[in-house]
């Protein structure tokens, strides 16, 4: 059961009678039982895995948190000496390392095992054959947990803060499972942190009119993303990049920026409807997107595209690799012999490397991922290294940097950087991504715009042109988000043009919406991961 | 308190750390002046700053990495 089939909207309603009628006290459990059925759906089979990881953090937390506890009651003994209370700290901070190495090494492993096999099934099966034995293993006897990367990631999560005593740790297994498994962020996240989500979760739960509308709203406007944008838009790049595709020149051109609006309306349209329908249990679940498309470099466009993911990579690899021995004794031999600015950039240069590589891993196993991976690491690298050059560089050509226009220019610098990202991943193989790279930079046709060539790739003249209606739509409403809010703005209307609007947008939704046998609608992007 | 001054000219020279009380929150200074923050203030000061000290807290203002400094120092 995805987001945007029948079967989840009666889930949905039957989930918020349900938690209405009960009294308030039991309403959490209302969402953790709806939590269950709904990963049940899923398939029954996959609940032992999101059981296991969470018991698992669940045990290794408070294992650590009633360590912390001892080494508290010890810390306040009196006749304790600084050296005695450090050895006091030590001891308590090595019992809990082995719990939270424990928990998890096992829960990565699992992680790993699961991304990985289904890439490594080929070459064990050559191997075989190579060795005289029959290879006949098979990808589709893998089991790919539902939100495995989420619900690990967002458990690790606490596990580690914990450890590093930035969180309290649970007592009750329940409130962490709710936690873990709660609905609504368990397709595609966000990936939250347990000292927000499991406190909203551990709410009031009352019932406000207001906050149930503005949630169904933000649902419609998410299902119009996905329905009527993102799968229009993919109808068209599919058949560009697929194999054998006539595509060429301006037509790669096209399917490079319309690829960065499908997979940025797939996203966030799924994020609407994940926040929408955790709104109306009353629960707040974090901002995924913050108009990334706003962002003047891509340091900022990965604080603000897919934040909670880029947020758990900062505190749980970035941070721990930079302040590792490893990477302060490069900085201490690499200050003997070389000037200052260049360290710098070695230290820098390793964190990030690791961290872009690891993220390019958590999106796909293919090579194209690492090559992502690498991409970013680089573009991130040269941004923090020569981002004052640039800058230099423009003030002495009595460049204006805070005009208008330069910032445009640095907004549409940032999106040709995410596109090349894209472009590394989306059509498959690098060999095609190098292809489709070449044809539109050297082959020049602008003659496919009126020859009726542009309409030969999955959507025809009327449905071409209601996509680029679409996406003038979508950048409009995305501009007045910045704002304020587009709710608020409408909730302020007359009665009529208020319903006109939620009319419009279903009608759109039903009308308007790719639908039809064979083409599976319901496959976000990021559920992949 | 100068020395603790002179350590963040070091790490990036472009930042007014005395203009605000939520350098992180507000986004003056990210992830990447934070390591050079730390490695300095490491140096410096010849302390050891562990991840549970890596929290935005610690870093959003000249003041609260002053008494971060001083108690890791006890």
């Amino acid at each position: 059961m995805t987001f945007i089939e029948m079967q989840f909207f009666v889930f949905l309603f039957a989930a918020a009678v349900i938690f209405y009628i009960c009294p308030v006290k039991h309403r959490w459990k209302v969402l953790l039982g709806a939590s269950i059925v709904f990963y049940a759906i899923a398939g029954i089979k996959y609940l032992p895995f999101i059981l296991f990881t969470s018991f698992t953090v669940f045990l290794a937390g408070r294992k650590m948190g009633h360590i912390y506890e001892e080494m508290e009651q010890h810390l306040l003994e009196e006749n304790l000496d600084r050296k005695a209370k450090k050895e006091i700290k030590e001891q308590a901070k090595n019992r809990c390392k082995k719990a939270m190495l424990a928990a998890l090494l096992c829960n990565l492993l699992i992680l790993i095992i699961v991304k990985f096999t289904k890439f490594a099934v080929n070459p064990i099966n050559d191997l075989l054959t190579a060795l005289g034995q029959e290879g006949n293993f098979s990808a589709a006897y893998i089991i790919v947990p539902l939100g495995i990367s989420y619900y690990t990631f967002s458990c690790l999560s606490y596990l580690l803060d914990v450890y590093w005593k930035r969180e309290e740790y649970e007592n009750n297994y329940a409130r962490f499972l709710l936690y873990a498994i709660y609905f609504p962020h368990i397709l595609q996240g966000p990936i939250e942190r347990y000292g927000r989500l499991g406190k909203r979760l551990k709410g009031e739960f009352l019932f406000d009119y207001d906050r149930v509308c503005a949630g169904l709203q933000l649902m419609v406007w998410g299902i119009f993303k996905k329905l009527v944008i993102a799968d229009r838009i993919n109808l068209f790049t599919t058949a560009v990049y697929e194999k054998g595709s006539q595509a060429e020149g301006l037509i790669y051109v096209f399917a490079f920026f319309l690829d960065v609006v499908y997979i940025y309306a797939d996203f966030s349209g799924c994020m609407d409807i994940a926040r929408g329908a955790s709104q109306i249990f009353g629960v707040e679940l974090d901002l995924n997107f913050n108009h990334p498309f706003a962002s003047k470099s891509v340091t900022e466009f990965w604080r603000r595209w897919h934040m909670s993911l880029g947020s758990w990579f900062k505190d749980y690899v970035y941070y721990p690799i930079s302040t590792s021995k490893f990477v302060k004794n490069v900085a201490k031999s690499c200050k003997k012999h070389l000037p200052d600015a260049v360290t710098r950039s070695i230290v820098t240069a390793i964190p990030v490397t690791v961290t872009w590589v690891a993220t390019g891993l958590w999106h796909g196993t293919g090579v194209t991922y690492l090559a992502w991976g690498l991409y970013y690491a680089f573009m991130i690298f040269m941004s923090v290294s020569f981002g004052d050059l640039f800058h230099n560089l423009a003030l002495k050509l009595k460049i204006n940097t805070q005009c208008w226009s330069y910032k445009v220019f640095q907004m549409v610098r940032t999106t040709c950087i995410f596109a090349g990202g894209r472009l590394l991943t989306r059509p498959g193989t690098l060999g095609l991504s190098w292809h489709a790279l070449k044809s539109a930079l050297l082959q020049f046709n602008p003659w496919v715009l009126t020859d009726g060539t542009l309409y030969e790739f999955g959507l025809s003249r009327s449905n071409f042109n209601l996509m680029l209606v679409t996406v003038v739509l979508f950048g409009g409403i995305s501009i007045l988000q910045q704002k304020g809010s587009v709710r608020d703005m409408i909730a302020k209307q007359n009665l009529a043009v208020r319903w006109g609007i939620y009319f419009a947008a279903i009608f759109s939704i039903l009308i308007f919406g790719i639908y039809g046998s064979g083409y599976d609608a319901s496959s976000f992007v990021y559920m992949a991961y | 308190m100068e020395e603790l001054l002179e350590a963040l000219k070091r790490a990036n020279g472009k930042i007014d750390y005395l203009s605000s009380n939520k350098l992180v929150t507000d986004k003056i200074i990210d992830s990447i002046d934070i390591t050079s923050i730390l490695a300095e203030l490491e140096e410096t000061f010849d302390i050891e700053i562990s991840m549970e000290y890596i929290v935005p807290e610690n870093f959003d203002s000249v003041e609260a990495m002053w008494e971060m400094v001083q108690e890791l120092k006890d």
